[in-house]
């Protein structure tokens, strides 16, 4: 393994494991009970997503920035989540709520992707060199 | 030692999302078809994780580590909307028709798997 790649598994599992703890102190705060509508990872997934738009517009996670790594793939990676969108998902329809499962879904990729395109448009007109096409994940 | 081990699945988790996109090389379009294995592959295992505790006895703190911990890192969904608005929004014609695709496959298959994994573990 030479440098550079340890490095780089390094700053992934530093950002990794703090963005998994702050996920879930943020359940903990927040908890939502099985088959109730779970607010608190919709807001983790879509706070991330505007994050990760913001710091995409300001052309910042470019494969040339190590601390893109730690952020990027590590931090907001970890951060938000699919695993726990999916299974939420599941549980409200388990719970024969099918309505709150689709709005919980749709709400979540939908409300995701404009906050994260929004971020990408307000932080890329601040800048004055060209965006970097990267995305480290 | 709850928290420790949380944190450290949940590096573990990073590190091997980190591995599998790597490997999908630098282009965005094939990231983006790595990130959707990634969550397709963490929603089955965290189905199947909630429904083992459900039916099976699996105790909490195995759902904590494994579900919020490594599938929780390994899962994103940070990629998933900055790929999808890279490739819709920056994208030729040809790549946003395929962007599109992975995207909706991105928002149907990980519910769908994690579904099928809950029904299975929890019988």
């Amino acid at each position: 393994m030479t440098r550079t790649r340890t490095a780089s598994v390094v700053l992934v599992a530093l950002g990794g494991a703090l963005g998994t703890l702050s996920r879930y102190g943020a359940t903990r705060l927040r908890p939502a009970a099985p088959g109730t509508f779970p607010w608190t990872t919709l807001f983790v997934n879509v706070a991330g997503a505007a994050l990760i738009g913001a710091l995409a517009g300001r052309g910042w996670v470019g494969p040339s920035n190590p601390a893109a790594l730690a952020v990027s793939a590590g931090f907001l990676g970890a951060f938000t989540t699919f695993s726990a969108l999916s299974v939420e998902t599941v549980l409200l329809v388990d719970a024969g709520r099918a309505g709150a499962a689709i709005a919980y879904l749709l709400g979540t990729v939908v409300g995701g992707l404009a906050v994260c395109a929004a971020a990408w448009r307000v932080a890329g007109r601040r800048r004055s060199t060209p965006a970097v096409e990267g995305a480290e994940c | 030692m709850l928290i420790a081990a949380l944190a450290l699945a949940g590096a573990l988790g990073a590190v091997a999302r980190h591995a599998v996109t790597d490997a999908a090389g630098s282009a965005p379009e094939r990231r983006a078809v790595a990130v959707l294995v990634i969550n397709v592959a963490g929603s089955a295992l965290l189905g199947a994780v909630v429904g083992l505790a459900r039916a099976h006895g699996l105790g909490p703190d195995a759902v904590v580590i494994v579900g919020a911990g490594l599938c929780g890192g390994f899962t994103t969904f940070s990629a998933y909307t900055h790929l999808t608005v890279l490739l819709v929004g920056g994208g030729g014609d040809e790549l946003r028709g395929v962007a599109l695709r992975t995207a909706v496959a991105g928002l149907v298959l990980p519910p769908l798997v994690a579904g099928i994994a809950f029904a299975a573990a929890s019988a």
